[in-house]
């Protein structure tokens, strides 16, 4: 064993797959990378873990899923299915109309976009 | 029959030398027994040739006594008073005998009855005194008397085959035959004299007597020592033997005349010196005879005590060399033993030792090195052969545990560096996994790979499970510490059916980085195990909390359990006291366990579930875990 001579390792300590117990596919497919999702008051007593927990803490303002995937460090898809669950325990509020009336994407959305991709 | 036999050398020795010993003390005994005998004949020849001469001296006395007692009854009264002081000394002489045949040696009693004929002694004086017997009965009742006493004192020769013995003993006989002829002449002459004339009769029984005295005394140089004969001849050629020679004749010329020409006084006188001169002879034979008797029987007793100390000492002699043969077998058996021990004991565990310790480099020939053979081999005897035996005993065996080392040492290290090689491959197989998954939109695709990492996670245990049997610890490594759920989360990612696996209950706790991928690869065998051991339809829990300065976690199943052998076998298996290499591969598990928990200082044990089951506890020392202050940062 010589610590000099093994790098610190730079990987998740828990594989994505345990994350959601293996699961791929959310319960429902109204989300996708640019949907925002908030946190209702309530959920940050709710007795959430992990994941979960960090998702609601996130969300305290609205977040893209693309954000939630990159912050957690975890594959778009795990995102997925754990918003999509904590919505379905409403927990979450997932914003679907979050484009402006000419369909087009507002200023700030994409500010926020452009700063997400910034931290990755 | 073999169960008599003394089993150790120390009896075996001189129960060898028990036979010849035993033969020895025969033949000694034999030859002692001999000697004795020998010694016993010899002292009762001697006893009977004392016999025979005290009897000699009564004899010679009655002797003279017949001769007085003839010549009075012839009628010289000139014998009256010779009669009287010879009766007396007769009388002394039987006393001294009767003395002397107080003791109980045989012949004895045979002398005691011949006394007894003298019984009528006092009758016969009295009627020789007053003439109312006659000469010829007078002389045959001495005669009687003193040929009893003499046959009662010869009476039975002797038992030893000495010629010088019997010689003397034979002489000594006839030298008594010619005395008792000499005396019984003198007396019946002495008679016929004191008469005046021969009587038919008288003159028969004198040429009877002359032709008996010279037939026993030319017998006696037959038997006789040179100086006996000598001492006989001296005697019979002195002027006293002569002028009896001479009487003789002259009586014999006028043997017919009225008046015969000699005087009894005359005769007497000569004729007594020959007597007398011829008991000086037997005197002398008889201390021949029993001064060689003497001699035997000295002979005899210095043989016995020869006889006797030399068998002592060949007794002696013989245990002597027995201590001495046991000894010199023992003691280097008991050497060698000794060296036996400690080739076991010491000197072949340190040479394994050294050979284990040694650099991967040495070469087997350095490592026995200090390993010397027996200084007993360098004796050139047997026992030399069995040390010398022992010695490459013991080289075989070190050889072959410094073959079996190296072996080992190959063995593992080829092992390890598989493991590692393999661990790395699927390290790298898991970062490309993450980065398709991370890109991944499609939920079909994503739990395909899903599926490959879950394969590749348990893939990579395995790696890691064989780099800590082969005794190398290599753990993948954080920077932060990293919260006590991931670590859980961790483990069940490297089980098979993690699905099963619930976290009950976890008290928040920060585990340090470096210790991370070691404590999630001990509960993952640990959960692992705890699944195998129970039906597809139970869960496994997982309890996690502090406890003191620890931190404690407890899987637990819901299986059929373990019995208390199982567990206790289990459980030295965890503590890690056991090698791998003894045990069975089935339970390879808990040696990886146990080598895990020996370098993260943790324990770990196995016990009986409250209801069913096993529950396997994990105790991490405080050290392993970060302070109160990290875990508030990271929330």
């Amino acid at each position: 064993m010589n610590p000099a001579e093994d790098a610190f390792e730079t990987g998740q300590v828990v594989r994505p797959f345990i994350v959601t117990r293996g699961r791929t596919r959310p319960v429902s497919n109204e989300l996708r990378l640019e949907t925002l999702v908030s946190a209702v008051p309530a959920a940050l007593t709710a007795p959430l873990d992990f994941e979960r927990r960090a998702i609601v803490e996130l969300c305290q303002c609205p977040r893209s899923v693309a954000e939630i995937a990159a912050m957690l460090a975890v594959p778009l898809g795990v995102a997925r299915v754990l918003v999509a669950d904590l919505s379905m325990d409403s927990h979450v509020c997932v914003h679907s109309h979050l484009s402006g009336h000419d369909d087009r994407p507002s200023v700030a959305l994409l500010e926020r976009i452009r700063e997400g991709l910034l931290r990755l | 029959m073999a169960r008599a036999l003394p089993r150790t050398i120390r009896g075996r020795l001189p129960l060898l030398l028990a036979l010849p010993t035993c033969a020895l003390v025969v033949v000694a005994t034999v030859g002692a027994i001999t000697q004795s005998s020998q010694y016993g004949a010899a002292g009762r020849t001697r006893d009977e040739v004392v016999l025979v001469l005290d009897a000699q001296e009564l004899v010679h006395q009655l002797q003279r006594e017949r001769g007085l007692t003839a010549g009075l009854l012839g009628g010289d009264q000139s014998f009256r008073s010779r009669v009287d002081s010879q009766r007396k000394a007769s009388d002394q002489a039987r006393a001294a005998l009767d003395r002397q045949l107080a003791g109980n040696s045989p012949g004895v009693g045979a002398v005691r009855e011949a006394l007894a004929q003298l019984g009528s002694l006092a009758t016969v004086r009295g009627e020789a005194d007053g003439g109312s017997v006659g000469r010829a009965e007078a002389l045959a009742f001495y005669t009687r008397a003193i040929t009893a006493l003499t046959d009662a004192a010869f009476h039975g020769g002797t038992e030893l085959e000495d010629r010088q013995l019997t010689d003397g003993l034979t002489t000594l006989r006839k030298l008594g035959d010619g005395t008792e002829a000499a005396a019984l002449e003198r007396g019946t002459l002495n008679g016929i004299l004191a008469t005046g004339s021969f009587s038919d009769r008288d003159y028969r029984t004198f040429i009877t007597l002359l032709g008996t005295k010279g037939d026993a005394l030319a017998e006696v140089p037959r038997t006789a020592t040179a100086a006996q004969t000598h001492a006989l001849d001296a005697v019979m050629r002195n002027h006293s033997a002569v002028a009896v020679a001479r009487m003789e004749q002259q009586v014999l010329t006028a043997h017919d005349a009225k008046k015969l020409p000699v005087a009894p006084a005359d005769w007497w006188q000569p004729a007594t010196a020959l007597v007398d001169g011829l008991h000086q002879v037997q005197i002398r034979v008889a201390d021949d005879t029993s001064a060689r008797a003497d001699q035997l029987r000295s002979d005899a007793l210095r043989q016995l005590l020869m006889k006797a100390v030399l068998a002592l000492l060949a007794i002696a002699g013989a245990a002597v060399l027995a201590l001495a043969a046991t000894r010199s077998i023992l003691r280097p058996l008991h050497a060698l033993t000794e060296e036996a021990h400690r080739i076991a004991d010491l000197a072949l565990p340190q040479a394994v030792a050294r050979v284990r310790e040694a650099q991967r480099q040495a070469e087997p020939a350095e490592l026995t090195e200090g390993f010397t053979g027996s200084a007993l081999a360098a004796r050139g005897d047997e026992i030399a052969n069995v040390a010398g035996a022992l010695d490459r005993v013991a080289d075989t065996a070190l050889r072959l545990a410094v073959d079996q080392a190296v072996l080992q040492r190959t063995s593992t290290e080829s092992l390890a560096n598989l493991g590692r090689r393999n661990k790395e491959l699927v390290s790298r197989q898991l970062g490309f996994l993450s980065a398709l998954e991370r890109s991944e939109d499609d939920p079909g695709t994503l739990a395909n790979l899903f599926e490959l990492d879950h394969l590749a996670t348990r893939m990579r245990r395995n790696a890691e499970s064989l780099l800590v049997l082969a005794g190398e610890r290599s753990p993948r490594r954080w920077a932060d510490p990293v919260p006590m759920g991931d670590v859980l989360r961790s483990a069940l990612g490297e089980v098979d059916d993690y699905r099963r696996v619930l976290l009950r209950h976890t008290t928040p706790a920060l585990l340090d980085g470096g210790a991370v991928s070691e404590v999630a690869h001990l509960l993952a065998e640990l959960i692992e195990n705890a699944l195998a051991a129970s039906s597809p339809e139970t869960d496994v829990e997982i309890y996690a909390q502090e406890h003191g300065a620890d931190y404690m976690i407890a899987v637990v199943d819901h299986g059929g359990g373990l019995s208390e052998a199982e567990l206790a076998t289990a459980n030295r298996r965890l503590s890690g006291q056991e090698s791998f290499l003894v045990g069975r591969t089935q339970l390879l598990g808990h040696y990886v366990v146990g080598r895990l928990a020996v370098g993260l200082g943790a324990r770990v044990w196995l016990a009986p579930s409250p209801m069913a089951g096993v529950t396997a506890s994990v105790l991490l020392p405080g050290r392993l875990l970060s302070g109160q202050a990290d875990l508030a940062a990271v929330r």
